[in-house]
């Protein structure tokens, strides 16, 4: 065993791709149609959707006011829940990868609880943390800062649920590939920040993009803690998701419309951002 | 600067001191396992031992103990490390990688870069400077890593088993660049391969089982060995015995003549060494010349085999068998055989041991 | 070969836990009920299975809206009761009602605030007030509908900080002190009990709210029965307590 540290699985000093090795897969028959009928439990209800859409009149019906304030007020809390979620998520992942604490499985799983939270309950839960009775309540109260029905209350409950999507694809991929290089880096001489800022971020990059595009999906489809903790107001907290909600009950149609728009939209950002495998080694 | 270095971690029966002169390579030489590994960590400031303390010329580089701690980072020491790994920065070009020590130390983009090809010159790699470290050879990138090391500029370099994850050839080519990257330069190279201490090191210090049971300048340690083991490593039969006017006497009573390589008085603990192509083995029952002098009769404890050769250890010593000459008489392990010692390859020196 | 067994086992036992736990004698009606008028409903149930010890009701309460998508998608229901005309208008227009509807009960709105009312609310005028944070249902959903007939009535508008879509989420806020009042139906005061009192609206009759229910397609003639029973005396007397206006 030497100390100095090994590097990613698959170093990159020793293998070369090889063309000739034949694309055997090792994948036993029965399993490819069990996954297809997996892959079929997601796909056949979106094609179901497709089906209802009132095509003569989708432009029309994507394009009401309601309909284009929502979608703007979506994708603007979206964005600044995974700003949030990059801010706070990065730091997270790599404290819970590298640094040896206290109650550090504690803290690991406490983390993650929103995953497994119903969104409801979370937003329940954000309501007695920082609503107008809430644990915080009072604090925020005296200095001004009223979260109460605001668009910032739409950002809190959507960072709050896309979290730990962003600190659990960075805290994986960080774990993976040990800290090998940021040893390195110490013995050439760069201090903790300098190693930080051209080691670290850079080999975190593909999972950060991943955990990045996962959390702003999260955001964009959430909706249970925002109903509660922020409640619905046209422009100001009803998101897509909630506009879908409330014309459920009048116009199915614009539903319809609205909940494919908000597909394609999902769609478009995951396609983009898994264009390629997330390969092991860094761009 | 001289290195004083002492340390001791229980856990791993870590319990070694060890002292470089400037200018010189020490190779830590022993089997995995035996704490190589762990001593250069804890140099380098990766590993915490339970005590020690190192002085790296006039000043302390580090001090552990219950009662005091002085433990700097890493990177606040002027200690370069070299692993088997090169672990080259996978986002950055040949060039970038040695640049960084120097951007990491406050240079410019350009003067890092400038430095960076220098050093790549120095290790003749000019022409890797723009490849990504995915497309170089475990040669090659190790090369890189190399030039890297030095960019850093160390006061001390450790290279930990250097050249164990090359094949034969890489390993021969880089060897040669280390020989000549470390001719005036204080370094420790930890290593289980004999040919590196002798061909890059100045001095040898074994380590075998957590502590350091000989040291010395590379020749006199590989050619007149103390331990077992480092006789194992250097590929050297070694028995010990008292020393008589001709050569030894063992425990049994048997006696060997050698040379003397020096003038210990008779009667004092002393060790005889001879190398395999001086040593002759024949099967004891078929010895025909039994009662002849210098022979040392013991059973077979290992059998190396090789194409046409096989390599024999018994009663200490070693003897190689030519298998043209004597296929059936090839003696296997439990066998009782005889180890014939010419005198002239037997030299015979006192035993001074470090524990 | 074990594993095979035990996935038998399985699927033996999943199986048996789907067929219906009662007993081939006792008869089976299903109602979609919408959800405020859960207490009432359980309670009515209740008593019709009482005098009918043969049937067993089976109460499914959601918003009116799902519970009409369900029908018309074809969920198994008997009887739909329903606290938005419009919705039992849907599911007919489908086909599905074996019968006209009956209305049974009706509602008005009223405010609703914190125990403490923080706001001092004392009518509907005072929630005008631009310091005072007013949750209605959205115009889409029959309580606001309801909600924007007083606000045209009284000729006090309201500027509230959230349009929920269902009470339920109205109450939420106004139970939890996030809101200082909320314009809700005068059964859900009741039912809400002692986090929150209830403010009468002058003049809410003009926003009655008519509730109702109506056999389905396929139903048998003991569904029919519940729906007669709903639309009797004795359920009159369970919603009258609840706080229902006559129908």
């Amino acid at each position: 065993m030497t100390l100095a540290p090994t590097g990613l699985a698959g170093s990159p000093t020793a293998k070369r791709r090889d063309s000739n090795a034949t694309a055997t897969s090792y994948v036993p028959s029965w399993l490819p149609p069990i996954a297809a009928v997996g892959a079929l439990l997601i796909l056949v209800p979106l094609v179901a959707m497709a089906t209802r859409v009132d095509w003569a009149n989708f432009g029309s019906l994507v394009t009401s006011d309601s309909a284009v304030a929502a979608l703007a007020l979506s994708l603007r809390t979206s964005l600044a829940a995974t700003v949030l979620c990059v801010v706070l998520g990065v730091p997270m992942a790599i404290v819970l990868a590298r640094v040896n604490f206290p109650l550090k499985t504690l803290a690991r799983t406490l983390v993650l609880v929103p995953l497994v939270l119903p969104p409801v309950v979370g937003g329940l839960a954000l309501l007695y943390a920082f609503g107008r009775r809430g644990l915080l309540g009072g604090t925020l109260d005296v200095l001004g800062i009223d979260i109460a029905f605001s668009t910032t209350a739409v950002v809190l409950a959507q960072t709050f649920v896309a979290l730990p999507f962003m600190v659990l694809t960075l805290e994986s991929a960080l774990r993976a590939r040990g800290a090998g290089f940021e040893s390195v880096a110490a013995t050439l001489g760069a201090r903790r920040g300098y190693a930080f800022r051209h080691v670290t971020w850079p080999l975190m990059w593909p999972a950060l993009v991943a955990g990045t595009v996962l959390s702003f999906a999260r955001a964009l489809g959430e909706f249970g803690a925002t109903i509660t903790f922020a409640g619905s107001l046209e422009g100001v907290t009803r998101t897509i998701p909630l506009e879908i909600y409330l014309q459920r009950e009048v116009d199915p149609d614009a539903a319809v419309a609205l909940s494919l728009l908000l597909i394609v939209i999902a769609l478009v950002i995951v396609g983009l951002a898994y264009r390629r495998p997330v390969s092991r080694s860094a761009p | 600067m001289k290195l004083v270095a002492s340390a001791r971690i229980a856990a791993r029966g870590l319990d070694a001191n060890v002292t470089l002169e400037p200018g010189r390579t020490l190779a830590l030489l022993g089997p995995n396992g035996s704490g190589k590994s762990s001593l250069l960590g804890i140099l380098a400031g990766l590993l915490r031992p339970d005590t020690g303390s190192a002085r790296l010329g006039d000043s302390e580089l580090f001090e552990v103990s219950p009662a005091a701690g002085r433990w700097p980072r890493p990177d606040e020491r002027p200690i370069g490390l070299l692993g088997q790994d090169p672990m080259l920065f996978p986002h950055l070009s040949a060039l970038d990688n040695v640049a960084f020590p120097g951007r990491a130390g406050g240079l410019s983009r350009s003067d890092a870069r400038e430095t960076a090809m220098s050093w790549l010159r120095a290790v003749d790699a000019k022409a890797l400077a723009q490849s990504r470290p995915g497309s170089l050879s475990g040669g090659q990138a190790q090369r890189v890593a190399i030039a890297r090391a030095l960019a850093a500029e160390p006061s001390v370099l450790l290279l930990d088993e250097p050249l164990a994850a090359l094949d034969v050839d890489a390993a021969v080519t880089i060897r040669a660049l280390l020989a000549t990257v470390l001719r005036d330069r204080t370094a420790i190279l930890a290593t289980h391969n004999v040919v590196d201490a002798s061909m890059l090191a100045d001095d040898i210090a074994v380590l075998h089982d957590g502590t350091i049971v000989e040291t010395g300048p590379t020749r006199d340690v590989l050619a007149r060995p103390q331990h077992p083991f480092t006789a194992r490593i250097a590929g050297r039969g070694l028995i010990r015995g008292v020393r008589t006017k001709s050569g030894i006497r063992l425990p049994d009573g048997t006696a060997l003549s050698g040379m003397a390589a020096d003038d210990a008085p008779t009667g004092s603990d002393a060790l005889l060494t001879v190398r395999p192509g001086y040593v002759r083995v024949e099967h004891a029952a078929t010895a025909g010349r039994s009662g002849t002098a210098n022979s040392v009769t013991a059973t077979v404890t290992a059998v190396e085999t090789h194409a046409e050769w096989l390599r024999i250890w018994a009663g200490g010593l070693i003897a190689d068998l030519d298998l043209e000459l004597a296929r059936d008489q090839a003696p296997s392990r439990g066998d009782t055989v005889t180890m014939y010692v010419d005198p002239a390859g037997a030299v015979v020196y006192r035993e001074t041991p470090l524990r | 070969m074990k594993h095979a067994a035990l996935t038998v086992m399985a699927l033996w036992v999943l199986t048996g836990c789907a067929t219906a736990s009662d007993t081939p004698q006792s008869e089976t009606v299903t109602v979609f009920a919408a959800a405020s008028l859960t207490d009432t409903f359980t309670q009515i149930a209740d008593d019709f299975e009482a005098d009918h010890p043969d049937v067993s009701i089976r109460l499914s309460f959601a918003g009116s809206s799902d519970l009409a998508t369900q029908i018309v998608e074809g969920a198994p229901a008997d009887v739909f009761a329903s606290a938005d005309e419009a919705q039992m208008q849907n599911v007919a227009d489908a086909g599905l009602t074996a019968a006209a509807p009956i209305t049974f009960a009706t509602n008005v709105p009223a405010i609703v605030v914190p125990a403490d009312n923080p706001a001092g609310i004392e009518s509907f005028a005072d929630l005008a007030n631009p310091d005072v944070a007013t949750v209605v249902c959205a115009p889409q959903v029959p309580c606001g509908v309801a909600e924007q007939i007083i606000e045209r009535v009284t000729g006090v508008s309201l500027s509230p900080v959230s349009e929920e879509s269902s009470v339920t989420d109205v109450l939420g806020k106004v139970t939890s002190g996030q809101a200082d009042a909320g314009i809700v139906y005068v059964t859900d005061v009741a039912r809400a009990g002692s986090p929150v009192i209830g403010i009468a609206i002058q003049g809410a009759d003009a926003a009655l709210t008519t509730y109702p229910i109506a056999l389905l397609a396929g139903a048998g003639t003991t569904a029919q029965k519940f729906v007669d029973y709903v639309a009797g005396s004795q359920a009159a007397a369970v919603f009258a307590d609840a706080g229902f206006g006559a129908p």
